[in-house]
């Protein structure tokens, strides 16, 4: 039989099996991340700005008002690390999961519920996985900006001890993509502001208590296991065993964490979505 | 052997065949029946309407046709295609005109235009080249380059079909086009969507105002509680399923039921609303010339041509707009 | 056409029984209002209330307490541990930072998004009581998260209990002279990031550099006037010298209070006249 395909160059094979309503994926994330791209445009970048320098600040105020009096942290090997030097990282850590978190919760509750822009996505042959994807990488990409910037002004301060620094930035793109994917995830099964909060609520105590400005050895040990259980702990160890050059194998556990984290964020929000607008 | 049709070459359907083909259509919500048997075929260029009131199933069934949601039950072929294995590919020959207005309002009015071109893959160059085109179509060529939040409702519901048209599409679903315009706005649009249903675009659209059936609709179906209560033309529907004109007489809160009982006999038949009387007849003028000779004195009186409100009072013994 | 005959109805009326103008305490209906508002998200403020104290304590207090075993604080005080030094200025610290909230996205909010302070104005209650009423209901929420502050601090038996009512005005009033950033905000017609802007590079700057977890002095002489003109450093100073003085150093505490009240009246007075501009065009 003599099926001569005159159909349109642009439309795809009618025939592809498993390509239903809730078809998940269209392989057309850059579309998403072009729509990034062409909002922020038009958006204010002082605001993308600023959000440098909140990190700066945190690292010259600490730094210099504390730092004055902690003087040097110990290593686990018994090194000295300059009280600077040591909360850099867990700064950097934490603007990696700052930006990431904003992104993926207050701008993907906005795209959900307020603006509904998922909705629209979804009328075209997008699937939700083109959504999550490219709505992550855009944070990750954001991400990395920020972190490469912060990673400079620890440069110029000196407070990169050791060539491995340079894998930081990975680092911080894969705390960045853990926290984006599990935002998404957790955000896309809320309804309200008011649960939103809540997200927030846990973020504040987690950024003050995963070893960001003094070891966790100082608490007691119930605590210390509750802050190795949450994701912001692991980010900072990583990254602070790279800008301070103190490898140890532990820090591969870490980096499954984040797998994990990102694996799981990945997957939930792709099922709501899908749950959600191709029901 | 085949005709060479305006569809000839497309994916999947007989040339002939109809665009929209639903057989038996259900879609249920546990024990809530949203859609319950619904049968109908669009065919290509046609102007088809889903007419009926808030919650009959209208927005439900636009989803089933825009590969959005799975049907519970029964068949659908869009374009020869069945949503349930082709969702994508369905929906890249759909334009998408949803309910309530889901623009992008961090973009500026023909970037909202790019953006969703690209959503379908589409090359860039083909896009810009059709955002222009359209918002020339839209009237909206100069505010290329405004904020969204600063258009007018009827100029955001203008760009929302321009959005939908970008890719092209066979088929533009229109979700309630018109509802929350001024009537001035109103008629602008259906001046556009008048001139799209003149190019040989094939329509689908849900109201629940029978103004704007009557004056888009080539067929309609007329929907309540999940299912179709009539079928045909607006006038063919109007001509089966009520008289020739409509007198409505007021008088007063309290007095209508009683003045129904006095009219009785009067025209065909009587419907009694919570704020007026209608009196269905052939003669409106005669009818009001009874009603005064019966020794009723209504505040106002109107006689006005039979529309498809009557039709959907006549077959649901309710109001469509509620 | 001939007048309908209306049948008689008593609701509504044909109106006239109402007030005629502002009754004297209409602020507070406005006070009110916005608290009746808060109701939705009163689970998170609760807990964050209650939460953020204990965080703030065990985190700056007792972890950073273990690394800074010198004194801190000024000569002739009675506080000697860290704990003790940052504790007071904790306090003031959720007052603020609650202040520079509600002072700059509690007034687009009402004013610009969601439009209510339009809808009070449809009322008799004029423009300077909306700005009244607001400035009462940021207050009334800093008692609170400060007096929830004041408790855990006495229960950890950190500051004297007598000391603790003082110190909750002082936080108090260290917040409501963040009220000139209200000002602005009511100012902005189209939010498109300002206030991230300026939570990051205004309000962040002058709560890290205020002498809140260290004493200014720490910090080199040309940042020091960041300090100087925040209302943190005065309430934090304030109140440290409320809770564990030195003794006798009452004119500085004076002119801490000088400033804190003139600052907060200032932008009071300026709300005041920018919501009315706003409200009555």
């Amino acid at each position: 039989m003599s099926a001569t395909t005159t159909s349109r160059p642009t439309r795809p094979d009618p025939a592809r099996p498993g390509a239903g309503v809730r078809a998940l994926w269209s392989g057309n994330p850059g579309s998403i991340i072009n729509r990034e791209l062409i909002a922020a445009r038009s958006t204010n970048w002082a605001v993308l700005a600023s959000g440098i320098a909140e990190p700066i600040f945190y690292l010259l105020a600490l730094g210099i008002g504390i730092g004055g009096y902690v003087g040097d942290i110990v290593a686990a090997d018994g090194s000295p690390i300059p009280y600077a030097a040591y909360i850099a990282p867990a700064l950097l850590a934490v603007a990696a999961m700052n930006g990431a978190l904003y992104d993926s919760t207050w701008n993907v509750f906005f795209k959900l519920h307020v603006q509904r822009h998922y909705e629209a996505m979804l009328a075209t042959p997008l699937g939700p996985l083109d959504v999550a994807v490219g709505q992550i990488s855009w944070s990750l990409l954001r991400g990395g900006v920020y972190g490469l910037a912060f990673l400079g002004v620890m440069q110029v301060l000196g407070l990169n001890l050791a060539w491995t620094a340079l894998l930081a930035l990975p680092a911080i793109l894969l705390v960045a993509f853990g926290f984006a994917s599990f935002g998404m995830g957790l955000t896309s099964y809320l309804k309200s502001f008011q649960q939103m909060d809540w997200i927030f609520f846990v973020v504040l105590p987690m950024f003050l208590l995963s070893a960001t400005f003094f070891p966790i050895t100082v608490y007691p040990e119930p605590v210390q296991w509750v802050v190795m259980a949450l994701p912001l702990w692991h980010g900072v160890e990583l990254v602070r065993g790279l800008t301070t050059g103190h490898l140890d194998a532990g820090m591969l556990g870490h980096v499954a964490y984040y797998l994990v984290m990102a694996a799981l964020g990945l997957t939930f929000a792709t099922r709501r979505l899908k749950a959600l607008f191709l029901s | 052997m085949t005709l060479a049709a305006p569809s000839a070459g497309t994916t999947g359907a007989g040339a002939a065949g109809p665009v929209i083909r639903a057989v038996d259509l259900r879609k249920s919500y546990g024990d809530t029946h949203a859609v319950d048997g619904l049968s109908f075929e669009v065919t290509s260029g046609e102007a088809f309407g889903l007419l009926g009131p808030n919650g009959a199933g209208k927005s439900t069934t636009m989803r089933m046709i825009g590969a959005v949601t799975t049907r519970t039950g029964g068949e659908l072929e869009i374009l020869g295609l069945d949503p349930d294995r082709s969702g994508p590919d369905i929906r890249a020959q759909l334009g998408v005109v949803p309910q309530q207005d889901n623009l992008d309002d961090e973009l500026r009015v023909r970037e909202n235009l790019l953006v969703y071109g690209r959503y379908f893959g589409l090359p860039r160059a083909q896009v810009a080249r059709r955002a222009d085109e359209l918002l020339e179509f839209a009237q909206l060529a100069d505010r290329a380059k405004a904020r969204v939040d600063a258009l007018s409702g009827g100029m955001k519901r203008r760009l929302t079909i321009a959005r939908a048209l970008i890719s092209d599409p066979r088929i533009l679903l229109l979700d309630e086009p018109t509802t929350g315009l001024d009537p001035q706005a109103r008629h602008i649009l259906w001046d556009r969507l008048f001139r799209l249903k003149e190019r040989g675009t094939t329509l689908v659209l849900t109201t629940h105002h029978m103004d704007e059936a009557e004056q888009l609709c080539d067929r309609l179906v007329v929907v309540d509680k999940g299912r179709i209560m009539a079928e045909g033309s607006p006038a063919q529907l109007i001509r089966e399923h009520s008289s020739r004109e409509v007198l409505e007489l007021r008088f007063g809160s309290d007095r209508n039921e009683a003045a129904a009982e006095t009219l009785a006999g009067v025209g065909d038949r009587l419907e009694v609303l919570p704020d007026r009387v209608l009196v269905y007849a052939a003669d409106g003028e005669a009818a009001l010339v009874e009603a005064h000779a019966r020794g009723l004195a209504p505040i106002t009186s109107l006689v006005r041509r039979s529309s498809l409100e009557d039709v959907f009072l006549r077959l649901t013994g309710r109001s469509l707009i509620e | 056409m001939s007048a309908p005959a209306l049948p008689a109805v008593s609701t509504p009326t044909a109106g006239g029984s109402g007030p005629r103008r502002a009754p004297r305490f209409a602020w507070w209906y406005v006070t009110e209002h916005l608290l009746r508002g808060m109701r939705g998200y009163l689970p998170t403020v609760v807990a964050t209330a209650i939460g953020t104290p204990v965080v703030y304590l065990a985190v700056f207090g007792i972890g950073l307490g273990a690394l800074i075993t010198e004194n801190v604080a000024p000569a002739g005080s009675a506080a000697t541990t860290y704990l003790q030094f940052v504790a007071p200025a904790l306090l003031c610290m959720s007052a603020f930072a609650l202040a520079s909230e509600e002072f700059s996205f509690g007034i687009a909010l009402h004013l610009t998004w969601r439009k209510v302070f339009e809808g009070t104005r449809a009322t008799p209650i004029a423009s300077g009581q909306i700005a009244d009423g607001f400035v009462a209901f940021v207050a009334i929420r800093m008692v609170i998260t400060a007096g929830v502050y004041g408790a855990v601090i006495a229960a950890f038996g950190v500051v004297p209990l007598g000391a603790i009512p003082a110190l909750v005005l002082t936080g108090v009033l260290g917040g409501l002279a963040v009220s000139p950033l209200a000002v602005y905000a009511a100012r902005i017609q189209g939010e498109s990031g300002q206030f991230a802007i300026v939570q990051r590079v205004i309000i962040l700057p002058l709560t890290l550099f205020s002498g809140t977890l260290f004493p200014l002095t720490q910090l080199p002489i040309f940042l020091q006037p960041i300090g100087w003109i925040s209302p943190l450093w005065h309430a934090a100073e304030l109140g440290r010298f409320l809770a564990f003085g030195p003794s006798g150093q009452w004119v500085a505490a004076l002119v801490h209070v000088a400033v804190l009240v003139a600052v907060a009246a200032g932008g009071w007075i300026g709300l005041r006249v920018v919501l009315t501009r706003r409200l009555e065009r």
